[in-house]
């Protein structure tokens, strides 16, 4: 039980991080910016970081949730059909 | 039990990995499709913050100084026609998208925007030498046919549009040229279909827009490239051409893509045509839709300014453009597909109603708003 909740820990994390990270890479300008040369670490750094972030959520995150949602059904189940211990 | 439990979970993993991102991030696809007004209003403004900035040459980085200068004039050009083809579309946002497309008209009127093709012309500049003795001989393809373009919608959209005369004189300086030779120079010793089919759409756009026949030299030049420019087995256009008229390149998926949105205001069918090729090179991963850049026939190239990025045979610029193509051509799964890649690497985010694609940078706006606002019946 304890993994399951760090994962979805993890993907709640991550969720806020796109979340924070969005707005900061539009107020910046971090494209136009990179593009106008700019080659600040901080600025690549965060241009980096978020195309990771955001591609891990809107990929990979459904799937996670699905499972873990799915399994959590599963072990549901099984244990309802499960005669009473004495 | 526990084989079955790690089992269920990667099945349900690749499921929702295969079934739901997809969707998620093409929700807003059939708005766009439809032409939905307010998502048009906020990319609208979104492209004005950039516009009224001004730009310059230094927003751009691409390593040569004249590609920034195309740079800097592209994103004038394709926000122009963005700001026109949503004019066209709505008569709420015209007032205002009419003035927006003149302040790009008038930037891309400085000697700043200017300065690329003056320089790539030896020192001729493209406007200046309309009237001069070296018209006739200078093609500014360049910088013309796309200036032209924006000059013709604005046009079409304000029949005493102030830049009727410029329009009136490029037409006539294309006119004159097409007469000599059917592939004219973008730059001294180099020819691009695609670059002729924005000068060939400019013309298409200004019979609309001036109501006057100039139909023989778009037949004239489609004939052409019907029966030289596309490839025989992907129907591709070539991307380049030599001096003695043989293709010089592969033909590539950016340019066909590019070609079959400016010959939508020119000659359908031949945008048609194009379409349909860039289309056969459109695959998918996981639902997320793509245009190869080389035919999958064909022995894949390398990236260039043109193409954008290559991943996995995948273009930027052939898919990024195909968004217009499958609008104008009403071919909804592709446009779906290709708007779904385009939200997942663009990442459009609003704020105060306007709207950006924070990872496109000034022109990679510019491009998807003019893609985007393509128009399905601009001759109406």
């Amino acid at each position: 039980m304890k993994r399951r909740w760090r994962w979805l820990g993890f993907v709640a994390a991550l969720i806020i991080l796109h979340g924070v990270l969005l707005p900061i890479f539009a107020q910046e300008h971090i494209v136009a910016s990179l593009l106008g040369g700019s080659g600040e670490a901080w600025r690549l750094g965060i241009a980096v970081l978020f195309i990771v972030t955001r591609l891990c959520v809107l990929l990979l995150v459904p799937g996670i949730v699905l499972a873990h949602v799915g399994i959590l059904v599963y072990d549901a189940l099984r244990r309802s059909s499960k005669p009473p211990q004495k | 039990m526990r084989v079955i439990r790690i089992g269920l979970g990667l099945a349900l993993f690749l499921l929702g990995v295969m079934t739901l991102p997809h969707r998620y991030c093409a929700r807003e696809a059939s708005r766009w499709f439809e032409g939905d007004e307010a998502l048009q209003a906020e990319l609208g403004r979104g492209l004005e913050r950039w516009v009224h900035r001004p730009l310059t040459t230094a927003a751009f980085h691409t390593g040569s100084a004249s590609y920034d200068g195309e740079w800097l004039f592209g994103t004038y050009v394709m926000a122009g026609l963005g700001f026109g083809q949503s004019a066209l579309e709505h008569d709420a946002l015209k007032e205002r998208h009419l003035r927006l497309m003149g302040e790009c008209i008038d930037r891309l009127l400085s000697p700043e925007v200017r300065a690329f093709d003056r320089q790539r012309w030896h020192g001729d500049d493209p406007i200046d030498a309309l009237d001069s003795a070296a018209d006739g001989k200078a093609d500014h393809t360049s910088y013309l046919g796309y200036m032209n373009l924006v000059l013709s919608l604005h046009r079409q959209l304000d029949p005493k549009s102030r830049f009727a005369a410029l329009n009136d004189r490029i037409t006539a300086h294309f006119e004159r040229r097409y007469a000599t030779t059917l592939m004219l120079e973008t730059y001294p010793g180099e020819r691009y279909p695609v670059d002729n089919a924005a000068a060939i759409g400019s013309i298409g756009l200004y019979a609309l827009a001036t109501h006057t026949d100039h139909s023989a030299v778009i037949r004239r030049w489609a004939a052409l490239v019907k029966s030289r420019y596309l490839d025989a087995e992907s129907g591709l256009l070539s991307q380049s051409v030599r001096a003695d008229g043989e293709p010089s390149d592969q033909p590539r998926g950016s340019g066909t893509a590019l070609g079959a949105y400016f010959l939508s205001f020119a000659d359908p069918e031949l945008s048609h045509t194009l379409y349909l090729a860039a289309a056969r090179q459109h695959r998918t991963v996981l639902g997320f839709g793509a245009i190869r850049e080389y035919a999958a026939t064909a022995v894949a190239g390398h990236g260039d300014v043109d193409s954008g990025p290559i991943a996995f045979g995948f273009g930027v610029s052939a898919s990024g453009f195909s968004l217009s193509g499958s609008r104008i051509h009403r071919d909804r799964a592709v446009f779906s597909s290709l708007y779904a890649t385009t939200y997942l690497f663009g990442a459009p985010y609003t704020s105060d109603g306007a709207r950006e694609l924070v990872t496109g940078g000034p022109i990679g706006n510019a491009i998807l708003f003019a893609m985007l606002t393509a128009q399905p019946q601009v001759q109406r």
